[in-house]
């Protein structure tokens, strides 16, 4: 079972991502914030992340810091969905041990497509 | 949520949250100097948030303009330009653009061309107006100048020479090599060979690192680029060598070599200037804790079914007191067999209708919002600075109170602002400070919903009011009134203490207005005047309109019906705290506190009541902050009542809010008992009342 956790602050974002992914068989949980995420995941097996930056609490570098730092998901895959203005923060996403990045707004077969880069889609 | 029509719906409540939230931000920011990050961030977000949903659902309009306000405010929050008043003005109204563009979006409308394009240049204005020439040139890989030369076209298969070393940490990122071979796989034929010259003895195994690296040879009718896109995520985890078999492969290996190290150059740049940068903000601006969002899931629901559902419950009510009510005629043994299990069935149908309202209660925040954003238009117009503050905006209200609240919130505000705030002269002459306040709170008491909505202006001038209500013939000239019956004469219809017609609160926004909307609603508003200090008005409004507890009381032969929830205490008093005063209400000392009292039969003009209250019973009443006691002849019992209103009439009954159906099938009249306080305090009970059945 494939599991991902979509992380937006964006209903709208949350609700399009989610409806992506579930196409391509995820499961999904849901956060509006970094820290949120972190509640509802809580201890559980998961394939993928899929993450916002701009959020309060916690946004999404600090959160992909957050889940390195926990010994179940060093290794998990995750996506930083960030603008393209924000080139820095796909370096400091780079540098918190993000798996890739999906340019926002996006269609849904590029987010497909990094999500086949990063976990495959069996 | 794969419907495009459900998607556009969440994006346009999604939207409206987001303005609002900017909103109350920017106005803060107005009386505020110190702007917090947090706060320049939370406004930047929103307007993030509407840019990206707007560009991910295809809606242009809102994508460019709120694309402009986000690069303004992302100026701003990172210090590369300073706030000040103007600014905030310009960002305010193109909040505003952008609520009418979603607004037009929702009613499936089109807006003229150009429409914001002045607040627009406005914006781009202060953006590129003195503006230091962002330190930071990102240079984006497609800028790179590695690729250009490669592009053939060409149409048959190419045979590349992929050279891929991950570097030892690659896993540390969550990339998986597996998954980027595999996508190569897909690009055409491939031949995979694994070099695991790296691999080390078991002892310094270490799992978490990557010893492997691969040489592919791909048969490819893809450009380059797509071999490109394989590795995206993993560029600087690993060397990657892309080489065609041909004798261009060295050049080609040269250029992607020397475009890498230009990257890595720029990348070292960005660095040093993000930290330049970050060095300015922090000294600039204040840090402050953060706000957490609620999260909720929402399913849609047509407020037509609620409201049959409410309905539903309503019946279920009436017919469950039926029940109870015809059991009582049952034998005793009978009763005792069917008691616990009508009980049962009460209990399960009030946790039903709590239930099933709870459904249509929305926090009345929607409504403070808006009355921020008018208290500050307000308070330009009327070159009278004040604030509204703002409590309780969590709390939560049935969604058909709170669309028939906004009407008479925001005519309070008016006033207030208006006549009851002095000018900035006149306070700091009075020794007040020269802002004024608009205190607007909600909250839960006693199974109620109150807002209050107090100023600390002049409060209401007593001896104009009285002389007004004099002239106007609505008090007789010789009364005596007490302060408190003076301050509740400007409810009376046909009274208005303007003083010349005010643009700002139009004709004669009379309170009267006010009280009969509220009184339609099930509630009810108190005054508490201060005269020069300020004045405070109470509106206490039921949790649901529909059922009501109540305590069924008997006059002479009728039965009326109390709200529990205005219920105090009951008592028969002795004679001599019975206490009668010419030309005015009775008076019954209650433990030394002497409380008004009002006789049910001779309001309503009941035959056969008892008519001496130490003979009856008299009911302690509390109506918002007004306590009186409500003589009867007896208590009958409590039951749960649908409240059925008592449909259009040019004149409604005074001292009646609704009617009900008792158990025994019999229709019962339930008491307004903000409405008899008031007929308390001007004796209009003197008009003749036809006895009512």
């Amino acid at each position: 079972m494939k599991i991902a956790l979509v992380v937006d602050d964006s209903r709208t974002m949350r609700d399009l991502t989610s409806a992506t992914l579930r196409s391509a068989g995820f499961e999904v949980i849901l956060g509006v914030d970094g820290q949120d995420a972190l509640n509802a995941l809580g201890n559980k097996d998961i394939t993928l992340v899929a993450t916002d930056y701009n959020m309060p609490n916690m946004n999404g570098v600090e959160l992909v810091k957050a889940l390195r730092n926990k010994e179940k998901y060093k290794f998990t895959p995750i996506l930083l969905i960030s603008t393209e203005q924000d080139e820095r923060i796909k370096q400091q996403a780079r540098e918190a041990g993000a798996s890739g990045w999906v340019k926002k707004p996006f269609e849904q077969k590029t987010l497909i497509a990094a999500v086949s880069k990063v976990c495959g889609l069996e | 949520m794969d419907n495009i029509d459900d998607l556009k719906e969440v994006f346009i409540a999604e939207c409206y949250e987001m303005i609002e939230g900017m909103e109350k931000h920017l106005i803060d920011m107005e009386s505020n100097p110190n702007v917090t990050s947090e706060v320049l961030n939370a406004i930047f977000r929103g307007a993030h948030s509407i840019k990206g949903g707007a560009g991910a659902l295809g809606f242009e309009r809102i994508y460019k303009f709120t694309h402009g306000l986000e690069a303004l405010l992302d100026a701003l929050r990172s210090g590369q330009k300073s706030i000040n008043l103007d600014v905030v003005d310009a960002l305010l109204a193109g909040v505003d653009i952008v609520r009418r563009m979603v607004d037009a979006e929702s009613a499936n409308e089109m807006l003229p061309e150009g429409f914001g394009r002045d607040i627009q240049e406005r914006i781009e204005k202060i953006l590129v107006d003195g503006a230091q020439t962002p330190e930071l040139k990102i240079l984006s890989p497609e800028e790179v100048p590695a690729n250009a030369s490669l592009e053939q076209g060409n149409p048959n298969t190419i045979t590349y020479n992929i050279e891929f070393k991950p570097n030892k940490e690659l896993f540390s990122t969550g990339n998986d090599p597996l998954f980027i071979l595999k996508q190569l796989q897909g690009l055409g034929k491939i031949e995979v060979n694994t070099d695991l010259s790296k691999l080390p003895k078991w002892d310094e195994f270490n799992q978490q690192d990557c010893y492997f690296s691969w040489n592919i040879i791909l048969e490819t009718e893809a450009a380059e680029a797509s071999i490109k896109e394989a590795f995206e995520f993993v560029e600087g985890l690993a060397e990657i060598n892309i080489s065609k078999e041909q004798d261009v492969g060295k050049k080609l290996e040269e250029k992607v070599d020397s475009a890498k190290n230009e990257k890595k150059e720029s990348t070292e740049l960005e660095k040093v200037k993000v930290e330049k940068l970050e060095n300015k903000v922090v000294g600039a601006v204040v840090e402050e804790t953060k706000v957490s969002s609620p999260h909720t899931a929402t399913v849609r629901v047509d407020v037509d079914k609620i409201d049959r559902m409410v309905n539903m419950v309503g019946e279920l009510v009436i017919s469950q007191s039926m029940l109870i009510a015809k059991m009582a005629n049952l034998p005793i043994e009978m009763q005792h067999l069917l008691e616990g299990n009508l009980n049962d069935l009460s209990r399960k149908t009030r946790e039903l209708q709590g239930a099933v309202m709870s459904v249509r209660m929305q926090p009345v925040q929607s409504i403070f919002s808006r009355m921020i954003r008018l208290s500050r238009d307000l308070s330009h117009q009327l070159n009278k600075p004040f604030k509204l503050v703002t409590a309780g905006e969590g709390t939560e209200v049935d969604k058909t109170i709170i669309e028939k609240l906004s009407d008479p919130i925001t005519h309070m505000i008016r006033n207030a602002a208006d006549h009851g705030l002095e000018t900035p002269e006149e306070r700091i002459a009075a020794g007040k400070p020269a802002e004024g306040v608009i205190n607007l709170s909600a909250y839960h008491s006693g199974g109620k919903i109150v807002i209050e909505i107090e100023d600390d202006g002049a409060g209401i001038k007593r001896d104009k009011v009285l002389a007004k209500a004099k002239s106007k013939g609505l008090v007789m000239q010789d009364a005596e009134l007490s302060p408190e019956q003076i301050d509740t004469l400007i409810f009376l219809p046909g009274f208005s203490t303007a003083e010349a017609v005010s643009t700002i609160s139009g004709r004669g926004v009379g309170m009267d207005v006010v009280d009969r909307n509220i009184k339609e609603l099930g509630g009810d508003i108190s005054i508490h005047n201060t005269p020069g200090k300020g004045l405070r008005f109470t509106i206490t409004l039921p949790l649901t309109l529909a059922i009501l507890d109540g305590m069924v009381v008997a006059a002479g032969a009728e039965k009326y019906i109390i709200p529990i929830v205005n219920m105090m205490e009951t008592f028969r008093p002795r004679l001599q705290d019975i206490q009668t005063i010419a030309n005015g209400n009775d008076l019954i000392n209650i433990r030394g506190e002497f409380l008004p009292i009002v006789y049910l039969y001779d309001l309503l003009k009941i035959p056969n009541a008892k008519q001496n209250a130490n003979e009856a019973l008299v009911v302690v009443i509390e109506s918002g902050r007004n306590r009186f006691g409500l003589v009867v002849d007896s208590l009958l019992g409590q039951q749960q009542v649908v409240i059925k209103r008592i449909d259009d009439q040019s004149e409604t009954i005074p001292g009646i809010s609704g009617a009900t159906i008792l158990g025994d099938g019999k229709i019962s009249l339930i008491l307004d008992v903000s409405g008899i306080y008031k007929m308390l305090n001007h004796h209009i009970h003197s008009k003749p009342i036809e006895a009512v059945v």
